[in-house]
Order: structure tokens, then C-alpha cells, then sequence
């Protein structure tokens, strides 16, 4: 996804691009109920969807499980169950309108009921972690991933949700572990090197995070995220890095990262101000 | 910096209209997942006024960007003038009203400034157009709940807020997450309120 895409198609939706905003939100999982039930529910009404209709009708039902907007949540699925009467996949949808109703216990009975016949079947087993997590239950929640991920070990979606339910608890080396995993499974996705490396300096391991904030910048040297955490850890060590054997070069690196963030927030307005005038505010280290 | 305000806990909260209505839109944009972000503002001993508020974050709030970002904050405040860090706004997915999630958060606050406050969103109130974020001030060394008595908010504040929530404006508002991913996206919201009538209401 460009920058600035999804904003342009959102722009766009009200005048004949609901369509495509809604695919969009579909292949790129952006979570927006209000957006999807806004622009879905009139390209239903308006009844020029063809084969469509039966993808935004689920999406549209999702968005409005959620919202509590319970017209357009019963409207959906009575449509949905006519048209597919034995599917699993609508199944899994009545079980989501019971947890939205709160009836968790029902809900879980009908995602059981799916599992006892479909073992293999994935999306439920999600369903039902989510639903743990959804109704408050976090410790229930994590033992269900656990369970989830010795059948199936190498679902990275799982890996990293566990991953984030551990942030939530605070059990942050646990949650280190899970990124590390993930990792293991796609070094290059910027965003696991970036929360693995913003982890490790939470867990005081600054000299490994500064690693991995390195690595961030070396895949996407543009990237702020990598460039304020290289930053951070070259001040954090900065007492440390003088009496090293390399000193110079860690100088040599905590001024090439400024410089790029000072590059990055020229021209950005008052937000660049800021950034510029904390950067000016560094002390720079002079040469020992 | 040095702790500026007394250990003892505020007598009345003013909320800025603009800082209100930016916290709780922040809220609503990620009704499903954790909040938060930080107040600005000043106390002279008696009221503590909110004048701003900057989002932070709708995924997790680690140490490094949490750093950041409070720096940041601070040179805004420098720039601004008046203000510093006084508390911190969050809301949580599951809809709980328990600080425990932004708990070692708010000691760090409280350490800059002693008589810090958290504020969690409470989104049964925004329907009936209520203040609809429930307090918890630092009296030493513990956290006490604030009356929804010593909060100060014009009822014309709320139902701005509650039209703007009703327009979907809160899909506008850049926290420093949206920042991080898109440096052009402000955290600052400066359009966010632009040319709307909230803009002209005055802190009471």
C-alpha cells in the first residue's frame, strides 16, 4: 500500500468508489467498521453489486457485529443463510452475531460444533481466541493460542497475536520470544524487526536493540520508526560507547542517523519544528 | 526538569474544549484496541487546566517511541509556552475502565510531575453526551479516584464533541503511530478542528 492510497480512495468512495474503498479494506485488513457499514450498506441497497453482493454483505455483517448495529447484523446473515444454507463459513458468522449479542457461551458452542466436524479449520479456532480476548478473558486467551500453535506451529498471524497479548500483560520477555519467532518466519517484514527491537530495549538488552534498529534502517532507511529507535539507543549507550574500542564509528553512526531524521522533518510544518529543535538540542558528542 | 507542582492532588480539572473532544475522537478512531496519550497543560495549585492533548498510540506502547515521543511533547510544550506533561488519556479495547493498563505509564508521568491524573474514556457516556472520561489523580503515591464534580466542561463542549463523533470526524485524527508510519501525518492535528465551532469555545 502507496502513502496516502487509502486516503485518496476514501476521498473518492462517495462518488462511485465505494466499491473499490471496500475491496481495499478487504486485501489490505483495514480495520474500519464505521467506513465499511457507511459505504456497504448503500452499494447494497442499491442492488448493482452481482457477484460481489455476497462479499460485501459479509463484510458489511462484520462491520455491523461490531458497531452493535443490529438491523443491518440481521439483515445481512438472513441473506447470507438463504443463499448458503449448509456453508461453514456462515456458520462462523452466527456464532460472531451471538458474541455480539454477548452470548459468549452460545457463541463458543456453535464454533465447537464447527471444529468437532473441521478440525483443520483455522479461521474458527481464531475466532474462538478472539472471542477470549474480545469478552475480557486474556490468561483463557493465551492458553487457547498455545493449544492453537502445537497443532499448527507456523502460523505467523498466531505467533504475533500472541505476541501482542503478551505486550498487553506486560510479560514482555514472553512477548520477545514470539517476535523472534517471527523473525524466524520472515526476517525482512519491518514491522517485526521494528516491534522485536523496541521490545529488547524495553527488556534493557539496549545493546542488541540498537542492533536490530540498525537492521530496520538498513532495510528502510526512511523509515521513522527505525530512525527515532537508533536514535534512542545511541543515547542510551552514548556514556558506554566513549571508553569502547570503536567509539568513533558509534559517533560516525548517531550522526548519520540525526542527520537523516533531520532530513526526514524539513519542509513538515510546526510537527517538523519540533523534531528539528530536539535534534538541535542534542548535545553531539565530541570526538575523545 | 523539576517536579513543578506540589504532592497533593488538584481541587478542579478545566478541560479545553479542543483537548476533550481530540482525546475522546482519538478514542473512538480505534474503539477496538488500546489508546493512549498524553495531556498538556498547567495547574496553579487549585485547577489544573487541560489546554491539549497529544495521541500517542493505538497499538502498543513501548519504551523507545513512548520516549520519543514524550520528548517531542516536551519541546512542543517549550514552544507553546505555559504548559508541560501533567496526565495521560487512554481507552481500551474491551471497554474496561481499569488504569492498570497504562499503570508503570503514568508513574513515569507522575515522576515529572507529581500531581498527575489518568483519564480513561468511558464510551456509555458519550451517548448521553456526558464527560465521559473517568479521572484517577496521584495523591501520594497513590492513585485516587477523581469526582466527576471537580471536572469543569461546558454542556455546549459535549455536544460539539458528540456532533463531531456524529460526523465521523474522529477518522482525522493523526496520532504519533500514524506519524511513525507517514511522517507527513501531523500529531500536532492542527486542520483537525478548523473552521468548526468548537474551535472559539473557551476553556471555562
Amino acid at each position: 500500500m502507496e502513502p496516502g492510497e487509502y486516503e485518496a480512495l476514501v476521498a473518492r468512495a462517495n462518488s462511485g468508489g465505494a466499491m473499490e474503498l471496500l475491496q481495499f479494506m478487504r486485501t489490505h485488513k483495514i480495520h474500519q467498521p464505521e467506513l465499511v457499514l457507511l459505504h456497504g450498506s448503500r452499494l447494497v441497497k442499491s442492488r448493482g453489486l452481482g457477484n460481489e453482493l455476497w462479499t460485501v454483505l459479509e463484510q458489511v455483517f462484520l462491520a455491523a457485529a461490531e458497531l452493535g448495529c443490529d438491523q443491518w447484523r440481521d439483515y445481512c446473515l438472513k441473506e447470507l443463510t438463504t443463499k448458503f444454507p449448509s456453508s461453514l463459513r456462515v456458520e462462523r458468522l452466527k456464532g460472531i452475531e451471538k458474541e455480539s449479542l454477548g452470548e459468549w457461551k452460545e457463541a463458543e458452542k456453535l464454533y465447537q460444533k464447527i471444529l468437532a466436524t473441521k478440525p483443520e479449520d483455522t479461521l474458527t479456532h481464531k475466532r474462538l481466541i478472539a472471542m477470549h480476548k474480545q469478552s475480557g478473558k486474556v490468561p483463557e486467551a493465551i492458553e487457547a493460542i498455545n493449544t492453537y500453535l502445537d497443532s499448527f506451529t507456523t502460523d505467523s498471524e498466531v505467533w504475533h497475536e500472541l505476541g501482542e497479548l503478551y505486550i498487553e500483560q506486560g510479560t514482555l520477555q514472553r512477548a520477545a520470544f514470539c517476535f523472534e519467532e517471527l523473525i524466524v518466519q520472515n526476517p525482512r517484514s519491518m514491522y517485526t524487526i521494528l516491534t522485536y527491537a523496541e521490545l529488547l530495549y524495553s527488556t534493557g538488552d539496549l545493546e542488541n536493540s540498537r542492533k536490530y534498529f540498525s537492521l530496520a534502517c538498513y532495510v528502510d532507511g526512511a523509515n521513522l520508526r527505525a530512525l527515532w529507535g537508533l536514535f534512542t539507543c545511541n543515547m542510551a549507550l552514548a556514556e558506554k560507547d566513549k571508553s569502547r574500542e570503536k567509539s568513533k564509528q558509534f559517533q560516525e553512526l548517531q550522526k548519520f542517523t540525526m542527520e537523516k531524521l533531520r532530513a526526514a522533518y524539513k519542509g513538515l510544518g510546526a510537527q517538523g519544528q519540533v523534531a528539528l529543535k530536539l535534534l538541535a538540542a542534542v548535545p553531539t558528542v565530541s570526538a575523545s | 526538569m523539576a517536579p513543578s507542582a506540589g504532592s497533593s492532588s488538584f481541587k478542579g480539572y478545566a478541560f479545553d474544549p479542543k483537548a476533550y473532544a481530540k482525546a475522546v475522537l482519538h478514542g473512538c478512531k480505534h474503539s477496538s484496541s488500546s489508546v493512549v496519550g498524553l495531556l498538556l497543560g498547567n495547574g496553579d495549585g487549585k485547577v489544573l487546566k487541560v489546554l491539549d492533548v497529544v495521541p500517542l498510540f493505538h497499538t502498543h506502547a513501548l519504551a523507545p517511541m513512548l520516549k520519543i515521543a514524550c520528548m517531542l511533547a516536551e519541546e512542543h510544550c517549550k514552544a507553546v509556552g505555559g504548559m508541560e506533561i501533567v496526565g495521560l488519556y487512554h481507552a481500551t479495547g474491551s471497554g474496561s475502565t481499569e488504569m492498570t493498563p497504562v499503570k508503570a505509564i503514568a508513574e513515569k508521568v507522575a515522576a515529572n510531575f507529581a500531581a498527575a491524573s489518568v483519564w480513561t474514556l468511558d464510551a456509555s457516556k458519550l451517548a448521553e453526551k456526558q464527560f465521559a472520561l473517568k479521572g484517577m489523580g496521584r495523591v501520594k503515591d497513590e492513585w485516587k479516584a477523581i469526582g466527576s464534580d471537580a471536572v469543569n466542561l461546558s454542556s455546549e463542549a459535549l455536544a460539539e464533541t458528540s456532533r463531531l463523533i456524529g460526523e465521523m470526524r474522529f477518522l482525522e485524527v493523526v496520532d504519533f503511530d500514524d506519524h511513525l508510519a507517514d511522517g507527513r501525518k501531523s500529531w500536532l492535528n492542527e486542520s483537525l478542528f478548523k473552521g468548526e465551532k468548537i474551535e472559539k469555545l473557551q476553556i471555562d
